[in-house]
């Protein structure tokens, strides 16, 4: 039997920076997942270990401070919680100051939960939240001290299984896995830990707990390769598809109103609703506007009732209303004035992290606070001509742009962030000059819209990215631009008159080379991976640690171009390396968006309108659920 | 603030796993438990309101302290067994509210009163040593102790530069218990144990580590095991 970890473990927490991301223990209410006037009491804390207890670790492949503040993981834990004789437990990946120690002193990645080696689960879940991640996740299985390659694994280790949004394209992770989830876990992780845990107590040998997942719907078992017999052992659709798992009813699903309180102070410190899930807007790069689909609504009165009972249970100072495109919500002008009758009078405020510009009005301007009246507002125009943004379907005009600045200025705000992406699909050198007339334009209109006597306090910055191609997107076909191309179009950029008041910043084109080489490579980019992380690789989203040298070599040690990986064209018709996994949009509906947008042909987003057929709906029997009406 | 604030002083702890947060890190624990809590505290204005309360000095990463202060401003009365059980069904087990009162508003900041603090402090053999070197480690630790306290200064190198300490002001007393003879009933390895009183003010102050760090070298083979800032005093004398 072992024994917790913790006598080693504390003495290094004098050694490192901060030893709070160690720590666990956090307050937590001991009402759990509530869904509105639905209580129940039950927590793990009192869960006593023996062995008919199913263990499985929730892992988030980057520090606590980055993972404590995924909805994800947490709803997941909560939703495993709920169930008999389960001990719900997390992990994060410690910071390089740590995993040295832990390495020097022969000590396995452990639980926050009970400081026990990871390794003594019986599953290890770990969510995938974006390319740039993927070295951590090697990182993460090795310092837990089970083998990287699911081939090398032994009947004793834990079953691995990967979630999140990169599992829509898990090949390049493919080989590091035993399983992947795909879609939204809520109902599938229950299904999954009842039956392992069946299969466990029957006696049943790794590879039979395995083959058992693969029936699930929504299970991918990257090891039984796609024309193989064991391949149809999965739930597949009429295609031969595994088929995302997804939640109809969204607003029945409860609400995390007792999440964890951290310490240690981390990403989005604040209590999380979220209020919505899915976005059909549209837009042709948008991995999750595909993947997410169909827009579901809590009610404005189970919203209501989770930032009260969150904000009682947990002592936040800040609620923010989550979700892709919050200003979308068919209530929300209702909502934001009833919570800021909630709040008022208190140091309580309101965050709205995703503002559609063309939503953006007056109301809004005055109503939204937290941390953003400090830091700004953000908006993302993406592209700076209608005919581009036409082509990316993002249906917003100059005029919304200038309206919603106008609106957030006269209200009090002074600095503005806007997005843009270059190396879109069809994009020339007018679009990249019309960046800087258009923000020239904003920053006059911002100026203008504030007293005399604050101008001087107006900010307008512009962050600009590289776009990179995703899987099941319309643009999947589409290769990224060339690193020299994107550097002349920097330059062109930064000498098209940008006003001098302007910040400019880009987003390093070396990380978006990577993640475009990863997010929609095949299985072979898993050795590409593995040599980066053998190189040195990890944390390589944190920009002090990414090296493009060590992704060079590793990519020259294996013999592949990271350039060509990354800028690779696909014919319409040839075969995707993610082609067998479906996220309920139709191939056939991917390939017409394509087309419409070289045509610059917009597409309507079927929360307002009607229903342009992706596929979805039909597919996977859900609906849009809507708590009210929409108006554009 | 207004006449009509109430001044409520609050005494919690810092103990076990949490003896590793910030002061931040507590500060931001302890304002979330008092609006779980439901308190009607009182908020500074403006754009950026914060709620109002002044805590005693800061703890250090990694020492825990068994009788802490902070003081919150409340906008209405709440009888003080109402505010404690309120607050105390709000705590982490880790960070217990331990009692409370109202206070006058003219009394000075805890920072100002509370300068004499007392330390318990555990040291223990480094785990790989030389058996050799344990038997006069102790001996070794406490000459080096004594000889700094009796000259009266401490030089430091404080953000690479050389500071003195006056030991006269700062170092109010300290005792060494040897505790090697029920070394072997304890099973954390305790070799002995250190009371230490400090003085502290707008002047200057010292921290436990900052004293033991030349013992600590000169013993080669003893670990501090833990640091407990076990009560904070006024200087009556002051
Ligand atoms: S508005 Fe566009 S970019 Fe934003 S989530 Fe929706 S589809 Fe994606
Ligand atoms: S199938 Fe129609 S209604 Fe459903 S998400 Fe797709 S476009 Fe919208």
């Amino acid at each position: 039997m072992a024994h917790s970890l913790y006598s080693r473990i504390e003495p290094l927490f004098s050694l490192v920076e901060k030893p709070s991301r160690y720590l666990g223990n956090e307050y937590q209410h001991c009402t759990n997942l509530v869904i509105a006037n639905q209580r129940d009491n039950n927590t793990n804390q009192d869960k006593k270990g023996d062995a008919s207890v199913y263990d499985i670790v929730f892992c988030y492949p980057d520090t606590y401070e980055i993972g404590q503040a995924n909805q994800g993981i947490a709803i997941l834990a909560a939703c495993a919680n709920k169930l008999d004789d389960v001990n719900v437990k997390r992990t994060f990946l410690p910071w390089l100051d740590m995993s040295e120690l832990l390495r020097e002193h022969n000590i396995p990645l452990f639980s926050l939960e009970d400081y026990m080696p990871i390794k003594m689960a019986d599953m290890i879940a770990i969510t995938l939240p974006h390319e740039l991640a993927a070295t951590n996740v090697l990182e993460l299985i090795d310092l837990a001290g089970v083998a990287l390659r699911a081939a090398d694994r032994k009947e004793d280790d834990p079953i691995i299984i990967g979630g999140g949004p990169v599992a829509f394209n898990p090949e390049p992770l493919a080989d590091f896995f035993d399983v992947f989830g795909i879609g939204e876990g809520e109902d599938l992780i229950l299904e999954v830990i009842e039956t392992d845990r069946y299969m466990r107590d029957s006696g049943a040998s790794r590879i039979e707990r395995i083959q058992k997942l693969a029936g699930i719907p929504g299970i991918y078992v990257p090891s039984f390769s796609l024309h193989s017999a064991d391949f149809k052992k999965h739930a597949l659709n009429a295609k031969g598809q595994i088929v995302k798992r997804i939640v109809d009813d969204f607003n029945s699903t409860p609400v995390l109103i007792s999440p964890k309180v951290p310490y240690a102070e981390v990403a989005h410190d604040r209590l999380t609703v979220e209020i919505l899930r899915g976005c059909t807007r549209g837009c042709r790069f948008c991995q999750a506007g595909m993947t997410s689909r169909p827009v579901r609504e809590r009610t404005a009165d189970s919203i209501l009732a989770a930032v009260s009972d969150g904000l009682k249970n947990t002592g936040y100072d800040e609620v923010s209303l989550t979700s892709l495109s919050s200003t979308d919500h068919s209530q929300i002008n209702a909502i934001l004035r009833r919570l800021q009758h909630l709040v008022c009078d208190s140091d309580i405020s309101i965050s709205l992290p995703s503002q559609r510009l063309d939503a953006f009005g007056v109301f809004l301007a005055q109503i939204v606070e937290g941390g953003a009246r400090k830091t700004g507002l953000t908006f993302a125009p993406e592209a700076a001509t209608q005919r581009l943004r036409d082509v990316i379907n993002k249906n917003v005009t100059d005029a919304n742009l200038l309206d919603a600045i106008q609106s957030a200025f006269l209200a009090g705000w002074r600095r503005c962030k806007l997005y843009f992406m270059i190396g879109l699909p069809t994009e020339t050198d007018e679009d990249i000059v019309a960046i800087a007339t258009l923000v020239n334009q904003a920053y006059a209109c911002a100026k203008d819209s504030v007293p005399e006597k604050q101008r001087g306090q107006v900010r307008i910055s512009v962050s600009v990215a590289v776009f990179v191609p995703k899987a099941q997107t319309p643009f999947q076909w589409c290769g990224q631009l060339a690193r020299s191309e994107v550097q002349r179009r920097i330059a062109l950029l930064r000498n098209s008159g940008l006003h001098k008041g302007i910040d400019l910043h880009w987003h390093d084109p070396s990380t978006s080379l990577i993640e475009a080489a990863l997010s929609r490579g095949g299985r072979q980019i898993g050795s590409l991976i593995e040599a980066a992380w053998r190189l040195g690789a990890k944390f390589d989203a944190w920009t002090e640690q990414f090296s493009l040298a060590i992704w060079e070599q590793a990519a020259t040690d294996i013999g592949v171009s990271l350039d060509a990986l990354a800028t690779r064209d696909f014919a319409i018709d040839e075969p995707l390396p993610w082609d067998h996994i479906s996220a309920g949009v139709s191939k056939e509906y991917l390939a017409s968006e394509m087309l419409c947008a070289t045509k610059a042909q917009t597409q309507v987003d079927c929360s307002f309108s009607y229903c342009s057929s992706c596929g979805v709906c039909s597919d996977l029997g859900v609906r849009v659920r809507l708590a009210g009406k929409r108006c554009a | 603030m207004n006449d009509m604030t109430f001044r409520l002083r609050i005494e919690f702890a810092k103990i076990g796993r949490l003896a590793y947060l910030s002061h931040l890190e507590v500060v931001r624990a302890v304002e979330r438990n008092i609006r779980r809590a439901g308190l009607p505290y009182h908020t500074s204005q403006g754009f950026n309101r914060h709620m109002r309360h002044a805590f005693g000095p800061a703890l250090p990463v990694g020492t825990a302290g068994l009788h802490e202060f902070l003081d919150v401003w409340l906008k209405s009365y709440v009888p003080p067994d109402k505010a404690l059980l309120a607050l105390q069904q709000a705590s982490s087990k880790e960070l217990p509210i331990l009692g409370l009162c109202y206070i006058s508003q003219s009394l000075p900041s805890l920072q100002m009163s509370h300068t004499l603090h007392d330390y318990n402090i555990k040291l223990a053999y480094v785990e790989k040593n030389d058996a050799i070197n344990e038997d006069i480690a102790l001996e070794t630790f406490f000459a080096t102790l004594k000889a700094t306290a009796d000259a009266g200064i401490l030089e430091l190198l404080k953000k690479g530069k050389p500071k003195t300490y006056d030991l006269n002001k700062l170092l109010i007393g300290y005792k060494l218990e040897d505790l090697r003879q029920i070394n072997s009933q304890n099973e954390e390895q305790i070799v002995a144990q250190l009371n230490l009183t400090l003085h502290t003010s707008e002047e200057g102050s010292l921290r436990p580590e900052q004293l033991l760090a030349k013992p600590l070298d000169d013993a080669c083979c003893l670990r501090v095991l833990s640091i407990v800032r076990v009560g904070m005093r006024e200087d009556n004398d002051s």
